[in-house]
């Protein structure tokens, strides 16, 4: 029987049931089907019974993950149905629901057996487009820019790749949320003063898209993986057809928690299929000299080629 | 031996060739390492630390990663052992004495030590900032690097604490498998000093081999590959490996410059044999 919780909210494709208020998802509208995987508070074990594989904070298993913050919270994420969250005292809901977006939320996703980037993705014209690249590398910055030059947002940090019946893969909606460095505020002229920080001692702020549709998703056309270099200039070059495959898996949303949970063929065999539909470009950036503008402008001239 | 390999140093104190030799002694190879593929973390990078972590480390407090870091080291040695590490980090937190080190997964420390005047000139050079801001920031008991403020950097801040802070964390850490060297001595007798640090580390390699890494790693050959290719690690619009000398710092600081270096990190200094008794430079 499932738990019967107050707050429902449609993310990447699916609705999800949550015991407490996740400010930053979407709500879900009166048409939405029930709850595909349920957000709950309870006891949660010190360590998974038959852990596979395992890291500093996280062990996984077949079916299961198991992820925590020492002195602020511990999740058990199991069978991409629920997730459950034994938090600590001091924490508070906003660290608890940050926490969740992130490595139990990929976990839950990749248990459902669907393909997850660390990634942001935009979309005009009917086409969605995908920014691929390592931490820090400015995703969310260009993703930002682009939504400012009239492309509609759709998700940051986890990327959920959906294939569809006419063989196409569609980005489902996250939750309409961006967050950014200090340093990308400024870059982007905002005032930072006007952005919710994150949590109290970190560093970043978020910035609610008001783009977001939740109910919308369209083909992905391309994936820009960003990468910085030692060269000189600001250059774009298609990857090819034999290097997409290894680059897309670098960049699966906690590729790491794979191996436990014994999904690395199903995941490595999607991902050949993404591979062979969408075209993958990237985009190499001089490390000595960088303009987001000059940036934006050679992704859009890229987009429209 | 067991446990984590770290190279340990302020930044700008040989840190880097000490890798490249390291790279080109386990390679094997005749012809030197790409010095842009180098196979020694940094382990403030958050492609290494945040997948071992299980966590985005961007949404965790200063004082969580610490505790998370611990636990990467931890679970790194487990999973990895012998990794050699790079790191610029203190031994111990400038936040009051938290180790930031963890001890149970140590193997060995090669704490490399370089006269601060040079270090101020590389380093200022490096950041491609101007001399004074360099020796405030080598001078400043809570000094940091890699802070989000004037670019995104993909590591976590790196707790350097002053100068004198960072080699004394180090130094006087009781109870680690330490050992230091001094970048000035790695530079003038290279092979007994390589020599020495593969003995300690349990690196079992002959002499022929270590001199071979040697000249694969030497200043000429990495700085070629850095004008020919490139180097990842370089700072903003400047070359990495810029004169690989020891004493330089003479003609780029002023005596305004030195002093106030001196007046900060004095002790440290002489105890390094960068000062004589009557702390005159040596």
């Amino acid at each position: 029987m499932p738990p019967v919780l107050e707050y429902k909210y449609k993310l990447h494709g699916l609705v999800l049931s949550s015991w407490m208020p996740l400010p930053d998802a979407s709500p879900t509208g009166p048409e939405d089907a029930a709850a595909d995987i349920y957000f709950t508070q309870g006891q949660v074990p010190s360590t998974l019974e038959k852990p596979a594989d395992e890291g500093a904070c996280w062990q996984s298993a077949p079916g299961q993950v198991l992820v925590w913050v020492d002195g602020v919270a511990r999740f058990l994420i199991e069978h991409g149905k629920s997730v459950t969250v034994e938090p600590c005292d001091t924490c508070s809901p906003e660290t608890m629901s940050n926490l969740f977006f992130a490595t139990p939320l990929a976990a839950v996703l990749l248990q459902r057996g669907l393909i997850c980037f660390n990634a942001s993705a935009i979309q005009k014209n009917g086409q969605t487009f995908l920014i691929l690249g390592a931490h820090g590398s400015g995703k969310s910055t260009l993703a930002f820019e682009l939504a400012t030059r009239g492309y509609q947002f759709v998700s940051d940090e986890i990327v959920v790749l959906v294939k569809r019946q006419d063989g196409t893969y569609r980005a489902e909606p996250g939750i309409p949320v961006i967050k950014l460095w200090e340093h990308s505020i400024q870059l982007l002229g905002l005032d930072a003063s006007s952005l919710e920080p994150l949590r109290p001692g970190v560093n970043k702020r978020k910035s609610l898209m008001p783009c977001h549709d939740t109910s919308d998703s369209r083909p992905v056309k391309k994936i820009f993986l960003l990468n910085e270099v030692v060269e000189d200039k600001l250059r774009l070059e298609e990857v090819n057809l034999i290097q997409k495959l290894p680059v897309l898996l670098e960049f699966v949303e906690c590729g790491y928690l794979m191996k436990g949970m014994g999904i690395q063929r199903t995941v490595f065999k999607e991902l050949g299929h993404v591979a062979a539909k969408v075209e993958v470009i990237n985009i190499l950036k001089s490390k000595y000299e960088f303009s987001l503008g000059a940036l934006a402008d050679a992704v859009e001239q890229r987009i429209g080629s | 031996m067991k446990g984590l390999i770290w190279l340990a140093s302020y930044p700008k104190s040989g840190n880097t060739w000490f890798r490249i030799f390291l790279a080109n002694l386990m390679s094997e190879g005749e012809k030197p390492v790409d010095i842009n593929l180098l196979n020694t973390h940094n382990w403030r990078a958050r492609r290494t630390f945040d997948p071992v972590a299980g966590w985005d480390t961007s949404l965790l407090t200063p004082e969580e990663i610490r505790v998370l870091g611990l636990q990467v080291q931890r679970s790194m040695a487990k999973q990895r052992p012998f990794t050699i590490l790079k790191a610029h980090d203190a031994f111990t937190a400038p936040d009051g004495d938290r180790e930031i080190f963890c001890r149970d997964s140590m193997g060995a420390v090669i704490y490399l030590i370089r006269n601060p005047l040079d270090v101020a000139v590389s380093f200022s050079h490096h950041l491609n900032q101007p001399l004074d801001q360099t020796i405030a920031l080598m001078n400043r008991p809570k000094g940091k690097l890699g802070e989000m403020k004037t670019r995104i950097y993909p590591g976590l801040p790196d707790q350097l604490r002053d100068w004198s802070g960072h080699a004394s964390s180090w130094a006087e850490a009781k109870g680690i498998p330490l050992k230091v060297i001094r970048y000035e001595d790695l530079r003038q007798n290279p092979l007994r000093e390589f020599c020495q640090a593969c003995a300690f580390l349990g690196i079992n390699k002959s002499q022929a081999e270590i001199a071979r890494a040697m000249a694969n790693s030497s200043f000429e050959v990495v700085k070629k590959q850095e004008m020919d290719h490139g180097f990842r690690e370089a700072g903003h619009q400047r070359p990495f490996f810029r004169k690989g000398t020891s004493g330089g710092w003479g003609e780029a600081l002023s005596q305004e410059q030195m002093q106030s270096i001196i007046r900060s990190h004095g002790e440290m200094m002489r105890r390094f044999g960068y000062l004589d008794e009557q702390m005159r430079p040596v």
